[in-house]
């Protein structure tokens, strides 16, 4: 009988292929996906009994299973991280809390993007089921930890999110985004397909630990190759600059529901995978690709904020500072110490809300006025003080102003880049969160200080605020949660870094990591 | 069969790939005609492929795991080739054209 | 050097070149219908390659689904939307496609040079030869089999979301209020590529 050979290198090794059904897979670390997977069939079910059913039963059937996704991931905290699928799938703190943040992004957005799909004509069954598999695709990306897993879930999670950005098929800028994203996607996966094919045959094996010990004993070129090929694909998840260019064009094309998802959701996994890859498997080359990461997150600091101040389209300029977030949130996974992570999940967490909660007010006031051109905006204060207020505060806690939720995400940021040593990263970050301002201020300056012969034509036409057609209540209650979590969350804030710090102090790669780093310092 | 005398060295299929691979590039880059594009991008993906494929009978000849790993990018190529098409045609109706010059209403 | 050595040899030869000249092919040649014919004849020298790789299960399937699909749903696509077009003339196309290729001959060699320099640990474990196929079921349902279940819902979603795009059908109206909608954004456009500005105003 062959050996089937040891996937792992802890206990789970295999003898023959008849034990194959004695292994224990773990499975219970991916219920949460479970039941992602049971709202995914049962909103397909739903839809084919047509499109009014699909409209009334397709909300509660999301909200259970994303529900219950949470639920049970709140459950699986501080649980024992053992890797399950033999190596597979690794539910550790860290993984927990990007897929919550990916999970609770795809909640959240689907409760925008009720009504927004409806009024566009758009078939609501089949729109939550695409991005039901988008989620699930993000979720499994975060805790994935073998080279193929982490292929299939990062494709899975990109081809949705063509579809998705495709969705408004009768629009051309929508089918152009997606062709766009889908070839720049497609051609980023195949780089990372090679740069995945060379760290095998560099070591004989997909899993990700077992990568990380060869790469430790043969730093050749070739694992520096692969390094660049796989950092590049990264980057392009995160829309880091220089590998942002689809993000302008997809993000102003693409349906904003799908927008607000694809800035937060696909944004989050991204940076899952990111500290995956980088701390769990390439910590031999620690100085190279925090190196590279420093410069990345340089130029997506400046560009991306410099070049929001010239935009006139309200998604385009989401658009780039969702660019310039991306930077910031670099800084902390550049320390590499427990603040700097500690640091990147709590902004993660902020930027949710906050980006969730901007993205709610445009997506109504789109549905209410149909543009989403800044100069639009003019005097909308008189006519919809919550739209206004609910921008204004997600605006400026995005800016970083006191006391938001965003200003302490950003503190805590800068003081761990600081305090590791990131001088150039934070004042470049300081700089450029002032640039930011800027533009932000400028939105809610148009909002309120116009007088009332100033306001834009569509203003001054403004229909009557109603909220009894079906898919805006869900859209009305995920506009307060989001705002009320960006004003209050600042000032109680307390339990999400305690969150924060144990999502770190819970995961086992990270702490090797920092122990591995704080030996360096000593010796 | 022993690999030890194998007539192909495993330096042959890694060079081929390598071309091919720079190939698609090269095609990504140029083509004007977006399924010309797709196609550079099969060719890429059939690259990485035969670097998996060789690796995996050349290093890790009783494992495999390069074979399944390419049969999972042979399922995903499928499925991104479908979504590419369908897109492309829902595209071509609003527009009437392949040309990627002309796809612009979105600023790059 | 046996004769079964010297055959695997040139067969290796000529599936390479077939690969490599084809792939050429498809990237140079101005009618996209004989690129992708030409791109079949790739899938098919790399599935020969398979062969030689003893991979007789991934050949099988390299030749089903990119030849017998992929490729067909190229044609087909081609065929769909086969206009001739006057493509309009960019300046310095010429300039920018030797600037590419500069790019990928330096790309080339650079992989060349780790290809060739690196040390493989080679030989490995002594191949299974036709047990593969075996192997390969073991392990989809065993170590990868959270990728192989997300892999259906992949193709489940891919299908259902190509169906999506490319039917004609379209509602014409929204669900709840009755109105008459037509599958655009809603946000307008900015530009006035799209619809006329003035009339807006």
């Amino acid at each position: 009988m062959p050996e089937m050979g040891a996937t792992l290198i802890t206990t789970q090794s295999m003898t023959a292929p008849g034990d194959l059904l004695n292994l224990s897979l773990n499975a219970s670390a991916v219920i949460p996906e479970g039941f992602v997977l049971l709202a995914l069939i049962g909103t397909l079910l739903v839809d084919l009994a047509g499109e009014k059913t699909a409209a009334k039963w397709s909300p509660p059937i999301c909200y259970f299973g994303l529900g219950s996704a949470l639920l049970f991931l709140s459950l699986q905290w501080n649980g024992n991280p053992d890797s399950s699928f033999l190596g597979a799938f690794l539910a550790d703190n860290l993984a927990i809390a990007f897929r919550s943040v990916v999970a609770l992004s795809t909640l959240i957005s689907l409760l925008i993007s009720w009504r927004y799909a409806e009024k566009s004509g758009s078939p609501v069954g089949e729109y939550a089921a695409i991005l039901l598999a988008a989620t699930l695709g993000g979720m499994l990306l975060c805790g994935s930890t073998d080279l193929i897993s982490i292929f299939v879930s990062l494709e899975t999670l990109s081809v949705a999110s063509y579809l998705l950005s495709g969705y408004l098929k009768r629009d051309a800028r929508s089918s152009e985004a997606a062709l766009k994203y889908l070839l720049v996607g497609s051609a980023a996966a195949a780089v990372f397909l090679y740069g995945a094919s060379l760290l095998y045959g560099l070591s004989g094996s997909t899993n990700l630990q077992v990568i990380g010990i060869a790469l430790i004993n043969s730093p050749t070129p070739l694992a520096a190759l692969a390094l660049v090929f796989i950092l590049a694909t990264v980057a392009f998840k995160i829309a880091a600059v220089p590998f942002h260019q689809w993000t302008p064009d997809v993000y102003e094309g693409s349906p904003t529901p799908v927008v607000a998802f694809l800035s937060v959701g696909s944004k989050a996994a991204g940076f899952g995978l990111a500290i995956r890859l980088l701390v769990g498997c390439f910590n031999a080359f620690d100085t190279e690709w925090k190196l590279l990461f420093t410069v990345l997150a340089v130029l997506s600091m400046s560009l991306g904020n410099i070049v929001a101040l010239a935009q006139t389209s309200m998604k385009r300029m989401l658009a780039y500072s969702s660019i310039g977030q991306a930077g910031f949130v670099m800084i902390g996974l550049v320390c590499g110490t427990e603040d700097g992570y500690a640091a990147m999940i709590l902004y993660m967490a902020a930027y949710l809300f906050m980006n969730l909660g901007a993205f709610a007010c445009i997506i109504l006031f789109s549905l209410r006025t149909g543009s989403d051109r800044i100069s639009d905006y003019a005097g909308l204060y008189q006519k919809d003080p919550l739209i206004t207020l609910g921008l204004s505060l997600c605006l400026l806690s995005l800016g970083g102003i006191p006391p938001m939720l965003g200003f302490f995400g950003k503190i805590y940021l800068f003081f761990a880049g600081w305090a590791d040593g990131q001088y150039l990263l934070v004042i470049v970050g300081l700089i450029t969160s002032v640039i930011s301002i800027y533009y932000y201020i400028s939105v809610i300056k148009m909002m309120v200080v116009k007088e009332p012969q100033e306001a834009s034509e569509l203003v001054k036409s403004y229909p009557l605020i109603k909220w009894e057609t079906m898919g805006l209540p869900p859209l009305r209650f995920a506009l307060l949660t989001c705002v009320l979590a960006t004003a209050i969350g600042g000032i109680v804030s307390n339990p999400l870094f305690q969150w924060a710090n144990s999502a770190v102090a819970g995961t086992p790669i990270l702490q090797q990591a920092l122990e591995i780093a704080y030996k360096g310092n000593l010796g | 069969m022993n690999i030890a005398s194998a007539p192909i060295p495993l330096q042959g299929y890694l060079l081929i790939a390598s071309m091919l691979f720079c190939i698609g590039v090269w095609g990504l880059i140029n083509s004007r005609n977006a399924v010309r594009v797709l196609m550079s991008i099969e060719l890429m993906l059939n690259a990485v492929n035969i670097n998996l494929m060789a690796f995996s009978s050349y290093i890790d000849g009783d494992l495999i795991r390069g074979q399944v790993f390419t049969v999972f990018v042979i399922t995903v190529a499928a499925a991104e080739a479908a979504v590419g098409l369908a897109i492309l045609i829902s595209l071509y109706r609003n527009r009437t054209t392949v040309d990627m010059e002309s796809f612009n209403l979105l600023k790059w | 050097m046996t004769i079964s050595s010297s055959t695997e040899q040139i067969c290796f030869i000529l599936l390479g070149l077939t690969v490599i000249v084809g792939a050429l092919g498809v990237v140079l040649i101005n009618n996209i219908v004989y690129s992708a014919f030409l791109l079949g004849g790739v899938f098919m020298g790399v599935a020969g390659l398979y062969l030689l790789l003893n991979a007789s299960f991934v050949a099988a399937a390299q030749v089903l689904v990119y030849v017998g699909a992929v490729n067909v749903l190229i044609l087909f696509a081609i065929m769909l939307v086969n206009k001739r077009e006057e493509l309009k003339p960019i300046k310095a196309l010429q300039i920018r496609k030797i600037l590419s290729a500069g790019v990928c001959g330096g790309l080339l060699i650079l992989l060349f040079r780790v290809d060739l320099t690196t040390k493989w640990s080679t030989p490995g474990p002594a191949a299974i030869g036709e047990k593969a196929t075996e192997r390969i079921g073991e392990h989809l349902f065993s170590d990868y089999l959270l990728p192989f279940e997300l892999a259906s819902v992949l193709l489940l979603m891919a299908m259902i979301g190509a169906i999506v795009l490319a039917r004609r059908d379209v509602l014409t109206s929204d669900v709840v209020t009755g109105d008459v909608v037509n599958q655009n954004l809603i946000e307008k456009s900015n530009e006035p590529i799209l619809i006329d500005q003035s009339n807006k105003q």
